[in-house]
């Protein structure tokens, strides 16, 4: 399966556009990065905190905190996004700083973060949460305790086996594809 | 007279018996052939070196040790638009290809040159097919008048096929196909489930095409000390040797015999001629670290620059006996440039064999191959013909509406396999036409003053013709298949793309039509060798390495006779 192919798929079957797909694809914005100021340790660490909440700590696998995907979000939105993205991106940091989403209870910040969900599938704009999200699920499936606690990572496999059972819920090899196709996962349940 | 004496020494430390431009693809094979036959033999490569294994800085690498997690980021897109559309430009092995900075060229017509300049050239990051080309492909010129007859027939090369799949390991099964012939095979690595399935339902509903295993240059079982480990990094450079590259395996074979000299950063300016003997005297050279011009001589030298590369080379090289560059009394020198035709592609979706997966990375796939104007097939819209390389997978994500969109449920999800998904990309035949050319800029040179190529060179009616057939079959083979949405795109993409330059110093019977004579010597310079994609005289549609590897080992080979004969 080829990049493109990959993407196209993701975006049919999550039924919405991909932040940033033609970046992602192969044209490119004249981006301007030079604005963009680092986000704090405590950004950081918010972001990582709703990130455990998207993706979280199962008995199983670690979750997105471990993945440190606030730091991984820092990158993207400061290399990847254009100027309107970044201000989108950052407009939703600022309101979860306001909200004090670091100083919610478990389920508080569970029931945050489906409202913010509904908020994204009441609108066909990309939401900043939307953003957090898709950036939350492709790094933690590009991140070692995403990749080597949810699938068999198997970086030297060693040997083909060409039919293997499948059940879904069994830990599989790491498709070849996934570490594109991370990145297509943007929309997943925003229609 | 010192300063003499000091002349005539520098001389001889500067004379080997041979002298190979271009550590890659050919060259590498030209210099272990040299060198196994007891020619001191001098590789200039005008890149840096790549030792195999310790040399590939990223290939033990995993996803999260690179920034953008092995993708590429606006600003390396923006700032290099033409490498950044190769499948295989990524983090992890961007520092295997010239950024587009580096080294500027003139696109008369667009043409997306991808280009690696270090030991082991493209080789490093090559697809690794490695189809023979079938009798008819080497009588096509001659048959339809387009180009000029190949001077040699398959039965010239075969043994010469032979000779390379066994030194370099190629897997494949025995099809018995006249398109594709068989080689010194590895045994294939095997097909899943959906491979399987692909191959029964096109083969059953279309008798005349096969669907195969693409001869592939990873070793399916240790051959050397080396093996494939199914990872499918290839293109980072495998520190098992999983497939051939010259860094991996000419290029070592070389050096141990002790009679190669590796000269990384050297830039060849010119062939030098001797009105004379009538033979190429040597090469002069700049170092591309310190800008030092030295001269090389040498009794034989063979040119594998990559097929444009060694064009403007030639091209350069100019005296009284050749103006218009060495060799060059047909006029035929940069022109009937060639490529392959690789912008059609076909995907669909199959909702079968949901229970089925695999393990391990396999490093090829399937390969349909040529059909069309083969047998009694004879299509009336185009001339020559297309293969497929067909390939298939399943990813990520199962989509539940009943789930939640976060926590323990979305992770559930999204490590889930999808369903599969198949598809396929043409690649396709292009003629030989006397304007597709590479020209050298009068005005531009670049920092080591050679002038700037300008490339022209486009699609012709014959190749829009094939696009469209190309586009039907793709589709009707899917659906046969049984895939859903099936999608048929044309990219529309320039020359260039496909990575498989080819022609420009091509090969014929006749001096005054042809740069090459069959043994790849120049008709008028015999002591130079032509043995890259620059001596091709037609293209057929296999990817190309595998013919330029058996046409260097047996051109070399017949060099060091005739050198022994006391010929050159």
């Amino acid at each position: 399966m080829d990049r493109r192919d990959a993407l196209t798929r993701m975006s049919l079957l999550l039924g919405g556009s991909i932040i940033g797909a033609p970046a992602f694809l192969s044209g490119c914005s004249p981006y301007d990065h030079s604005s963009f100021a680092p986000f704090t340790p405590d950004q950081i660490e918010l972001l990582n905190e709703l990130g455990e909440v998207i993706i979280p700590t199962t008995s199983d696998s670690e979750g997105a905190k471990a993945a440190n995907v606030g730091e991984f979000m820092n990158t993207i939105v400061s290399d990847f996004y254009n100027e309107e993205e970044q201000n989108l991106f950052i407009a939703g940091l600022s309101r979860l700083e306001n909200e004090a989403f670091s100083l919610m209870n478990q389920n508080e910040k569970i029931d945050f973060a489906m409202m913010l969900e509904q908020e994204a599938s009441n609108t066909d704009k990309p939401t900043s949460y939307l953003m957090m999200k898709q950036l939350t699920i492709w790094g933690y499936l590009t991140s070692e305790p995403g990749l080597t606690g949810l699938f068999d990572f198997a970086p030297v496999p060693g040997q083909y086996i060409p039919t293997v059972k499948y059940t879904p819920g069994d830990k599989v090899m790491h498709p070849r594809v996934a570490d594109w196709q991370a990145r297509s996962f943007a929309n997943f349940h925003s229609s | 007279m010192e300063a003499t004496n000091l002349n005539l020494k520098a001389k001889k430390q500067n004379h080997f018996d041979a002298i190979v431009i271009g550590a890659g693809m050919s060259g590498s094979w030209v210099a272990k052939e040299f060198c196994e036959k007891g020619l001191k033999t001098l590789v200039l490569e005008r890149g840096r070196n790549i030792e195999h294994i310790s040399g590939y800085e990223t290939a033990m690498k995993e996803v999260w040790e690179f920034p953008y997690r092995n993708t590429l980021s606006p600003k390396i897109v923006k700032d290099n638009p033409v490498v950044s559309k190769c499948y295989a430009f990524r983090e992890a092995t961007q520092h295997h290809f010239v950024k587009d900075s580096e080294h500027p060229y003139v696109q008369t017509k667009p043409f997306d040159w991808i280009r690696g300049y270090q030991v082991g050239g493209k080789s490093l990051m090559w697809a690794r097919h490695v189809q023979r080309w079938a009798k008819f492909d080497f009588e096509a010129n001659s048959k339809d008048g387009h180009g000029v007859d190949w001077p040699i027939r398959y039965e010239d090369l075969a043994p010469w096929y032979s000779h390379v799949e066994k030194f370099a390991g190629i897997s494949g099964n025995k099809d018995g196909l006249d398109a594709v012939p068989d080689g010194e095979f590895l045994p294939p690595m095997p097909f899943n489930d959906i491979e399987k399935h692909c191959i029964s339902s096109i083969e059953s509903s279309f008798p005349e095409r096969n669907v195969i295993f693409a001869r592939v240059a990873n070793l399916s079982q240790p051959h050397n000390g080396r093996v494939c480990m199914y990872r499918s990094r290839c293109e980072r450079g495998c520190p098992y040797g999983g497939y051939f590259s010259a860094n991996s395996v000419t290029i070592p074979a070389a050096a141990a015999t002790g009679n190669m000299t590796l000269r990384p950063f050297s830039v060849v300016q010119e062939i030098m001629y001797n009105n004379e003997t009538r033979r190429a005297s040597g090469v002069r050279v700049i170092d591309s670290n310190t800008k030092e011009v030295i001269e090389y001589t040498a009794n034989v030298i063979s040119i594998n620059a990559g097929a444009i590369n060694s064009l403007l080379l030639l091209m350069n090289s100019k005296s009284d006996r050749f103006p218009n560059g060495i060799g060059n009394d047909s006029g035929t020198l940069g022109h009937y440039l060639m490529f392959h035709n690789y912008r059609i592609r076909a995907s669909g979706q199959i909702d079968d064999f949901k229970d089925s997966y695999f393990f391990g990375r396999k490093p090829t796939s399937l390969y349909i191959p040529r059909f069309r104007n083969v047998g009694d097939n004879t299509q009336k819209d185009f001339l020559r013909g297309y293969s497929f390389g067909m390939w298939s997978g399943r990813g990520l994500g199962s989509m539940d509406k009943n789930k939640s969109p976060i926590g323990a449920d979305l992770k559930d999800q999204i490590s889930e396999l999808g369903g599969w998904s198949i598809g396929m990309t043409a690649m396709g035949e292009v003629l030989p036409r006397f304007e597709n050319k590479i020209s050298l800029s009068k005005t531009d040179t670049d920092e080591w003053g050679m002038p700037l190529v300008e490339i022209d060179i486009d699609y012709s009616e014959n190749e829009e013709s094939m696009c469209k057939d190309m586009m039907e079959t793709g589709a009707e083979m899917l659906e046969a298949a049984g895939a859903k949405n099936v999608r048929v795109s044309d990219s529309k993409q320039a020359p260039g793309l496909d990575i498989h330059e080819m022609g420009g110093c091509r090969m014929g019977k006749d001096p005054s039509t042809s740069m090459l004579n069959k043994w790849n010597q120049m008709h008028a310079v015999s002591n130079v060798l032509v043995t890259d994609g620059a001596c091709m005289s037609s293209t057929a549609c296999q990817n190309p390495s595998i013919t330029y590897m058996a046409l260097s080992a047996r051109a070399a080979t017949h060099a060091v006779e005739e050198l022994k004969k006391g010929n050159l």
